[in-house]
């Protein structure tokens, strides 16, 4: 996902003949909300860096102050100080509700206008805009099959006609119908059940490879950071950013004890889930047992581990557009689990061991030594 | 209590039931239109401010309290006999429930319908005209067929001041009891009383299956 955030829009067949607008930049620089009042400012001095194109999670226990944060990005809360900059100009000097039509907004209770038919829902932003109505009954359509609802069966429906899956899609619709550089999403995917999630989540990482948004995105699933971001920004109290970066540099080297505590047990099965099949060298194909269902070349790291305890193995096979490729083995898993550690010691001059959890004053090596250590690691 | 037969006595008095009938209905939808408007624009002033709202639903449910005869007596004085202390006051009974739906079904919006209608860029006069009015209307058109009820009992009442209408036969059928044909005009004013009453009931069930968005109707 990281690497084609650089990358502009492929060229797809468009109903419309119209390109998708890519991401821009967002930067919050010292921005703070303080509601009168109270002795803590709910969001406190945030600096924060989103390039375009990225998807951002604003991670964090609740009431730390990642929805206040992402709400005063399109100005649904006024910042008490700060500046925002959209694509380098300050959106406080901008008109709000003129602001809030160039930014798509996805809420998690949806918020669908229940008097209106979902082509109506959809259409509404376009409208705002002054769109003709030709250009907006295309763009309805085209927006309602990117988001896998048939328009024949959906457009003229009423929200409290669909599941709260398809009433979600419905929002993502909505919001993107208009081409928003920028998409605010707070918990999208929070209130349907678990299996719609991750088919929309899914989905929507399929959608974003081709629209190249630059989203902010809230959560309080760290899973779902890891999963969805390319960048994540664990939060605590004020908003103070406990730790920016990769899910990958986040679950390796965690920047300190809160964030490692939010990130949880497990954060190395968290990462085999970032690692696919093709960051490994395979073995030739017959070293794996016969009669075990093979894993496609996309397959995770994590789904591989699985497999392998699952049926009590320690190889198993590969394919790849139906030919069997190659054979990865445990030993494979363990030995990139080794480099990924190593390639994070090296990227923090060994600085994330230190704080890494259950590491004590004292009895911390000195980080070169250990770094040192890792180098001559057989891996 | 010697009178004419109930269906001679309508024959012999059908002009005069038929133009009271027609003023007491006509005076009743002017009244309930002039309140309908006051009251939903009164509404929509004060909905976002809680005291504001409950000043203003306060004063009506005071004015409310005080039996219309002692109103109607009150501002004969001042507004003179006649429609001039009538109306006023009988669209000051009617703004009330017009005014409390107005404002129960405007703060009733789903807070995250109206977020998600900020969020995508509509301002604050066309989140109140295209969401939270259409949103509110069942329960506006509730406030306003209770008052429809109240003002036209109302404008049979007002006939004590002079407001002509079917008020004036049962009035009449009151002060000459026991006269000729007191009971005819009692039960002929009754009848069509009711007979307005019912007929804007069913005038609200059209309204409100016309009016009321597709997407609401259960």
């Amino acid at each position: 996902m990281s690497e084609s955030a650089a990358t502009t829009t492929e060229p797809t067949t468009r109903p419309s003949g119209e390109r998708e607008a890519g991401g821009v930049p967002i930067v919050l620089d010292g921005v703070t909300k303080k509601y009168p009042g109270t002795d803590s400012a709910a969001v406190d001095d945030i600096h924060l860096d989103i390039a375009p194109g990225d998807i951002v999670m604003l991670v964090g226990p609740s009431g730390c102050g990642k929805t206040t944060t992402m709400r005063m990005i399109n100005r649904l809360i006024e910042p008490t100080s700060g500046r925002i900059l959209i694509d380098g100009e300050d959106v406080l000097s901008l008109n709000d509700v003129k602001l809030r039509r160039t930014i798509g907004y996805v809420i998690q209770q949806i918020g669908l206008f229940p008097h209106l038919t979902i082509e109506s829902n959809v259409s509404m932003v376009p409208k705002l805009l002054g769109w003709d109505k030709a250009r907006i009954a295309t763009r309805v359509e085209e927006m309602l099959s990117v988001v896998g609802l048939d328009p024949a069966e959906f457009a003229h429906r009423y929200p409290r006609q669909l599941s709260g899956g398809q009433q979600q899609r419905v929002g993502v619709a909505r919001a993107l119908c208009a081409d928003p550089p920028i998409m605010l999403m707070d918990e999208p995917f929070g209130a349907v059940d678990p299996i719609t999630r991750t088919k929309l989540q899914d989905e929507f990482l399929n959608l974003q490879q081709r629209l190249h948004k630059t989203i902010v995105f809230v959560t309080h699933d760290f899973d779902e950071a890891v999963k969805m971001g390319d960048k994540i920004a664990v939060l605590d109290k004020g908003s103070r950013i406990a730790q920016y970066a990769s899910p990958e540099e986040i679950l390796t080297s965690p920047a300190d004890d809160f964030v490692s505590g939010f990130v949880g047990h497990g954060a190395t099965l968290k990462r085999l889930q970032l690692e696919r099949l093709d960051s490994l060298d395979l073995h030739p194909a017959d070293v794996a047992e016969q009669g075990v269902e093979p894993l496609p070349m996309r397959s995770t790291l994590h789904d591989v581990l699985d497999a392998m305890i699952a049926d009590g193995l320690d190889a198993v096979q590969v394919v790849d557009d139906g030919h069997i490729v190659g054979t990865v083995t445990l030993e494979d898993l363990l030995g990139r689990v080794r480099e990924l550690r190593a390639e994070a010691d090296a990227r923090t001059g060994g600085a994330a061991s230190e704080s890494r959890p259950g590491a004590t004053p004292g009895t911390t090596p000195d980080p070169e030594l250990e770094a040192g250590q890792r180098k001559d690691d057989p891996t | 209590m010697d009178g004419l037969p109930f269906p001679e006595y309508l024959s012999a008095f059908r002009e005069d039931l038929i133009g009271g009938f027609q003023r007491h209905f006509l005076l009743s939808v002017y009244i309930l239109v002039v309140a309908t408007a006051v009251g939903m624009i009164l509404g929509m002033l004060v909905y976002r401010n809680k005291l504001a709202a409950a000043a203003s639903i306060g004063a009506l449910a005071t004015w409310f309290t005080i039996p219309s005869i002692a109103l109607f007596g009150l501002f004969v004085p001042i507004l003179g006999f006649g429609l001039g202390t009538g109306i006023p006051v009988i669209t000051m009974y009617g703004l009330l429930p017009v005014l409390r739906n107005t404002i129960a079904g405007l703060n009733s919006v789903d807070s995250a319908t109206l977020d998600s209608a900020r969020g995508i860029g509509m301002g604050r006069f066309r989140i109140l005209w295209q969401i939270e009015l259409p949103l509110a209307w069942p329960v506006i058109l509730a406030g306003i067929r209770v008052s429809g009820q109240l003002i036209v009992g109302l404008v049979a009442i007002a006939a004590y001041v002079g407001v002509i209408g079917l008020g004036e036969l049962l009035f009449s059928a009151l002060q000459n009891l026991g006269s000729v044909n007191t009971f005819n005009q009692a039960v002929a004013g009754t009848l069509l009383v009711a007979i307005i009453a019912l007929l804007l009931d069913a005038a609200f069930v059209l309204v409100r299956r016309v009016s009321t968005p597709k997407g609401l109707r259960v």
